[in-house]
């Protein structure tokens, strides 16, 4: 029994690639329960009026690749459907390219399912601006300005007649965050107050988000690739990261039966020394 | 005097920053150029920080350019890898430069390299996480025992399996629901505690550097 206090680790990445993989290729299709912070976004959304204007802002980058950009693909694909106007920040230059090719793939989805989702009437790709929380602050004041009037494109704004109705960041135009660390919410959290604020979260960093739930300064939250999977079921009944929440669960399930072997072995050993 | 005009230029940019914060109007107050333009001063402060950090992108890259150089220079250890360094780093640069940030090769190098490498980067966390759960967590102790308990009904009440195994729908909520109340309460209540001790941290701070107490930021002990 004290073996099992050390498995060799090849062994434990073997099963865990194993386990990873299986469920993507032949989804076991576990029954995903639904999350308050899921409900509160897409509700938000769902309460949209065609023609409102709604900001995303990419605060990640391929790392956070396989849990945020199925919630900003859903997130955005529901704003078209709903007829709502999205401009897109990225606060992370290294997600800038990864978030527009995103909106640009939801976008081409909602078109497929009868949509509008035209690039600069429905919704324009702001992307990265150098310059920090300055420039964040800049963009309440005068948002053209702090974005050198030009997109992630390097179309000007005087040329996406979206930008007409956007020249201040004001309050009436809520965020949805999909953020992965710093900068990130605390932008949003300082220098945002009286916006209405959603989350998109990676899972690692759900407990930091709790408080401003709580307080009610963010209005719900997503929680990482279940987040994704949920928002999928309330917006297609179904989708692409619903199957990989099984791959998720068999992993957990692994390091689970790891910690309870490594805890059979230590127990094992402190009885045999007395 | 190399001292003092930075912390006079400090306290005065702090001090205004401040008033603008707490008084709105002033948002709206305008400069006059020489040439006759006018500009809103809080935007000419915050064009101002922007071109500060692009001359700081320029510092950082000539003072990384100069350290390789010298690795090269003097054969250092590993000194082929600041060869490769300084290749990625100004092909990439030129490249975009030149392309615009959806060039073709900007984007190939883009979602072709930087992406899957980050992702991959990534991904191998779920493999030393298994290794490392395995590994350190031991009841040792009452604060470990619990410790794991926690994480494994948190773990559960994340994933699809947890709620198989415990539905959301049955007695306390399922898993989930004792996740919910475990991360709102205990986990809300230290993050609570800590952001309160953080912000008032930094704020302490500020009044310190406003008030010139506070010099580290110059290289001064």
């Amino acid at each position: 029994m004290e073996k099992l206090e050390n498995i060799n680790p090849r062994w434990v990445y073997l099963v865990m690639a194993i386990l990873l993989t299986i469920p993507i290729l032949k989804p076991v299709g576990l029954a995903l329960g639904m999350d308050e912070g899921t409900k509160t976004v897409y509700n938000w959304v769902e309460s949209l009026k065609p023609g409102d204007i709604v900001f995303g802002d990419v605060a990640y980058a391929g790392g956070s690749d396989a849990e945020l950009s199925p919630q900003l693909s859903a997130w955005f694909y529901h704003c078209m459907k709903k007829g709502a106007k999205a401009v897109i920040v990225a606060q992370w230059n290294t997600g800038a390219s990864l978030g527009y090719k995103v909106c640009q793939a939801a976008a081409e989805k909602a078109k497929q399912d009868g949509y509008s989702a035209e690039y600069g009437t429905d919704w324009v790709y702001v992307g990265y601006k150098a310059g920090g929380t300055t420039t964040w602050r800049q963009m309440q004041v005068d948002f053209w300005n702090a974005c050198a009037e030009t997109d992630h494109l390097g179309n000007k704004f005087s040329d996406l007649p979206l930008m007409e109705r956007v020249k201040q960041w004001t309050p009436d135009m809520p965020v949805m965050i999909f953020t992965a660390g710093s900068p990130g919410l605390p932008t949003y959290t300082n220098f945002f107050v009286g916006w209405p604020l959603y989350v998109g979260n990676v899972a690692v960093q759900a407990a930091e988000v709790v408080p401003y739930v709580r307080s009610g300064q963010v209005k719900g939250n997503l929680l990482g690739m279940t987040g994704a999977a949920q928002y999928e079921i309330l917006l297609w009944g179904g989708g692409p990261t619903v199957k990989k929440m099984d791959a998720q669960s068999l992993g957990h399930l692994w390091i689970i039966v790891l910690i309870v072997l490594g805890n059979i072995g230590y127990i094992s050993k402190l009885r045999k020394k007395g | 005097m190399r001292r003092e005009i930075p912390i006079i230029l400090t306290i005065v940019f702090l001090l205004v920053r401040a008033l603008f914060e707490l008084i709105g109007p002033l948002y709206d107050f305008q400069i006059t150029f020489p040439d006759g333009t006018k500009e809103n001063l809080f935007t000419s402060i915050s064009n101002a920080v922007v071109y500060m950090s692009v001359v700081a992108l320029f510092m950082g890259v000539w003072n990384l350019t100069r350290n390789h150089v010298g690795n090269i220079r003097r054969k250092r250890e590993n000194w082929p890898y600041s060869i490769w360094l300084l290749v990625v780093l100004y092909a990439y640069a030129i490249i975009g430069i030149v392309e615009g940030m959806e060039g073709k090769h900007f984007e190939w190098i883009y979602t072709g390299v930087i992406v899957p490498l980050d992702s991959t980067t990534f991904s191998l966390l779920a493999f030393f996480i298994a290794s490392a759960a395995y590994r350190a967590f031991r009841v040792r102790s009452l604060e470990a025992g619990l410790m794991m308990v926690v994480a494994f009904i948190i773990m559960m009440g994340n994933t699809s399996l947890g709620n198989a195994i415990w539905s959301q729908t049955s007695w306390l909520g399922g898993f989930k629901g004792i996740r919910d109340w475990l991360m709102n309460v205990p986990n809300g209540a230290g993050f609570r505690a800590i952001n309160l001790g953080l912000f008032i941290g930094a704020y302490v701070t500020a009044v310190r550097v406003a008030l010139g107490l506070e010099r580290r930021y110059l290289g001064v002990d």
